[in-house]
């Protein structure tokens, strides 16, 4: 799959100097005594994808609800390439294309039909939705299936459908909520080219997932949400860091019945990032030689059996703001 | 857009009709039972031939004259229209099976010592039994039987010394010399009586006895007809939510949410629901409305002004049910609530059977009030009533007003919902 938005890569500034397209500040919505979204700000620049990395209700589609208008914050500003959300709404979801997580589509309709409703309702005239709707099936690999109904497509067919209608108008910022909950790996590969291909041709987009490996591999910079809170954003390097620059280590042994927080050689020079029956994985606080850890590590009260020494991911990131694993 | 929306939904209705069928199906199968049930034509229903027993258990001249007067085989000739009458003389064994097998519709008993009793003016009684397993025609017997009663009993109040003497004469050995004397005498006060009697100086003619048969203004009454407009006003409610139930179906299929997120707002959306509803409804009251003319024969006078009161009434069925959608967004909590309100509107209407059935002070007070009604009435007067313009034409217009303050109040309470965070 290829965009279909038009290059915009000629002597391009860095993102970093772009004024943001979307500015999100201090956003909060609460649903009775459940405060569902807290004080969460965030920017996403054009040609950035921002990823917002979350387990499922940590927040994520309320706060990308909020953004497309559909739910009304109780605090917080929302912006739209300077366009406030709030004071003029229309002109600033001209600007956006929303891609719901779950399939907003009229099954019995055409691939092409409902691609050309959605366009001509983006305010797109007939003739330009119908030659847009021919370039979309076309990026989208789905020409051979333009006028099957809907209802025969495979699941990620549907979601690249479902991409190809928030797309026909070409919306310079792009909200995309779980695009690939539910589909098979390939498809998924598809639809992250996709994605891909968006941020070079200069669209910002907004890319909510619980999917750490798509965070990873996709996301220019990711915010970390959990509990409706956002506990850390920047790069996956920057998140890295924040564990210090010489790795984690996993032990490996009979841990079950253990206490490590309470060994005191333990709890003076590192962070107890895990600890399951089996394993047991720690962050050294401050930057020391790995061969003294691993002689202190080996002295513990509970012998391990194997030590590992490994570059910290994003669930070890995501473990260590939380307390708790992402896939909990 | 509004055109991009309705041709979305008329797309979807043709990819999958099935709804709508069956939907329509529903009112062309109650219609048609209704139909064969009264016989459908525009020509006034005809009661068939009446067969009862007669069981004579006096069997005597009186009785005889009074049999044969009842094989005449109808009720008067100028003065009441003609009942089709079929007596048979049986004996009270097989007259009664006959009736228990429903090849009667009843059977009237002259018991023994009528005669004797009725020439003497005493009190007497004729039996009747009336087959229960059928209604009018029974009743029709029943009716029958009480004019001849009045009417024997008017006999033996005026000519009671004749018919003493009538007695006398039959009880002993008749001799021709003494009731030749009667005959004279009871000629002379018959003929006296004709002038009172004959010709019938009052009587009533129906429309249906015109030979034009009903002009433009709809006089031919036809009951078919008649309940036909009233279940069409039904029936649209139930068709009408069909329609705009297909809100609930955006709901579920996220398409009002994604809509939502455009830069448009949901009037266009809700408007465009509400007009594809009521060119479906005035669609179906045309297949409806048709079926009759074509199966039954029923014509239709005044079709200008039932196409208005139509579309006026398909507004307000569709705004109707968007409040209804926009009030209880669940479909499942949603159904029940709209079922209801559609049954309970239609039969207050007066839709489902003659409204001067009901209570006086419904008629009076609550049925004023019920759009079912002003369309139900206004449709019924239109056709069997003459009326014009000046009554169809006001109500046309208050139906469509209605249907837009409906849509207008839907529209309010979407976005009452959608503000407090309901699910789009």
């Amino acid at each position: 799959m290829t965009s279909v938005h038009s290059t915009q890569q000629a002597s391009k500034p860095s993102i970093a100097a772009m004024s943001p397209l979307l500015q999100v500040d201090r956003l909060s919505k609460a649903y009775g005594p459940v405060r569902a979204v807290e004080d969460i700000s965030f920017a996403v620049r054009p040609g950035e994808i921002y990823g917002l990395l979350g387990p499922n209700g940590a927040g994520k589609t309320t706060t990308i609800s909020m953004i497309c208008g559909l739910l009304q914050p109780d605090g917080g500003a929302i912006s739209v390439a300077g366009q406030p959300l709030a004071t003029d709404p229309q002109a600033a979801k001209r600007l956006m294309g929303v891609v719901p997580q779950e399939l907003a589509l009229y099954e019995e309709l055409s691939a092409a039909e409902n691609l050309e409703f959605w366009g001509r309702l983006a305010g797109l005239d007939r003739k330009t939705a119908r030659a847009r709707t021919a370039e979309m099936l076309a990026a989208l690999t789905l020409s051979d299936r333009a006028k099957d109904p809907v209802k025969t497509f495979s699941g990620g067919m549907k979601r690249r459908v479902n991409l190809g209608c928030a797309l026909l108008h070409r919306p310079r910022l792009i909200l995309l909520d779980e695009p690939t909950v539910g589909i098979d790996p390939q498809a998924r590969l598809n639809i992250l080219e996709f994605v891909r291909g968006l941020r070079a041709d200069g669209v910002g987009v907004l890319y909510t997932t619980h999917y750490l490996e798509e965070a990873e591999s996709l996301c220019d910079r990711i915010g970390i949400v959990d509990h409706g809170r956002m506990h850390a954003e920047g790069t996956l390097r920057e998140l890295q860091e924040r564990l210090g620059d010489q790795g984690i280590f996993v032990l490996e042994g009979a841990w079950a019945g253990a206490q490590p927080d309470t060994w005191p050689g333990l709890r003076e020079h590192y962070r107890v990032l895990q600890h399951t029956d089996r394993q047991l994985v720690v962050a050294a606080l401050v930057e020391r030689d790995p061969a003294d850890c691993l002689r202190e590590l080996l002295a513990l009260p509970v012998r391990a059996e194997n030590v590992t020494l490994k570059r910290p991911s994003l669930n070890d990131v995501f473990l260590q703001l939380t307390g708790r694993n992402l896939r909990e | 857009m509004l055109r991009a929306l309705l041709a979305k939904d008329f797309a979807r209705t043709r990819r999958n009709p099935l709804p709508w069928v069956i939907f329509l199906l529903a009112p062309l199968c109650v219609a048609g039972i209704i139909g064969f049930a009264f016989g459908g034509g525009q020509r006034e229903q005809k009661i068939n031939r009446i067969r009862f027993a007669l069981i004579d258990e006096d069997n005597t001249i009186v009785t005889r004259a009074l049999r044969g007067g009842l094989n005449q085989g109808s009720f008067g000739g100028e003065r009441r229209s003609a009942v089709p009458l079929e007596p048979v003389l049986l004996e009270r064994g097989p007259a009664l099976a006959q009736l228990g097998d429903n090849q009667l519709s009843a059977v009237v008993i002259i018991p023994a010592g009528f005669s004797s009793g009725f020439l003497a003016g005493r009190k007497v009684t004729l039996g009747l039994i009336k087959n229960p397993a059928e209604s009018i025609k029974p009743t029709i017997i029943e009716e029958g039987l009480g004019i001849l009663t009045a009417g024997l009993d008017g006999l033996a109040r005026n000519f009671a010394p004749d018919l003493a003497e009538w007695r006398k004469v039959l009880e002993g050995d008749t001799d021709l010399e003494q009731v030749g004397p009667l005959l004279t005498q009871a000629g002379k006060k018959l003929r006296s009586l004709e002038s009172f009697l004959n010709p019938p100086l009052v009587g009533y003619t129906k429309p249906g006895d015109t030979a034009a048969g009903g002009g433009a203004g709809g006089t031919g009454f036809n009951l078919f007809g008649h309940l036909l407009l009233g279940m069409v006003a039904m029936f649209l409610l139930f068709l009408g939510g069909l329609g705009m139930g297909d809100l609930h179906r955006e709901i579920q299929l996220r398409t009002l949410a994604r809509y939502q997120t455009l830069h448009i707002s949901l009037t266009p959306f809700l408007a465009a629901k509400v007009v594809f509803t009521g060119l479906m409804l005035v669609l179906c009251a045309m297949i409806i409305l048709g079926s009759g003319m074509a199966a039954f024969g029923i014509t239709w006078h005044q079709p200008l002004a039932l196409g208005a009161l139509t579309v006026g009434y398909a507004l307000f069925v569709a705004g109707l049910m968007a409040v209804l959608v926009a009030w209880i967004p669940d479909e499942r909590k949603a159904d029940p609530v709209r079922s209801m309100v559609s049954i309970v509107l239609a039969m207050a209407g007066g839709c489902a059977f003659p409204p001067e059935m009901l209570p006086p002070f419904f008629q009076a007070h609550v049925m004023p009030l019920l759009p079912t009604h002003w369309f139900a009435s206004t449709a019924r007067a239109v056709e069997y009533g003459g009326a014009g313009p000046a009554v169809w034409l006001p109500v046309a217009l208050k139906l469509a007003l209605l249907g837009a303050a409906l849509l207008a109040l839907a529209a309010w309470l979407f976005r009452r919902h959608f503000a407090k965070g309901g699910r789009a």
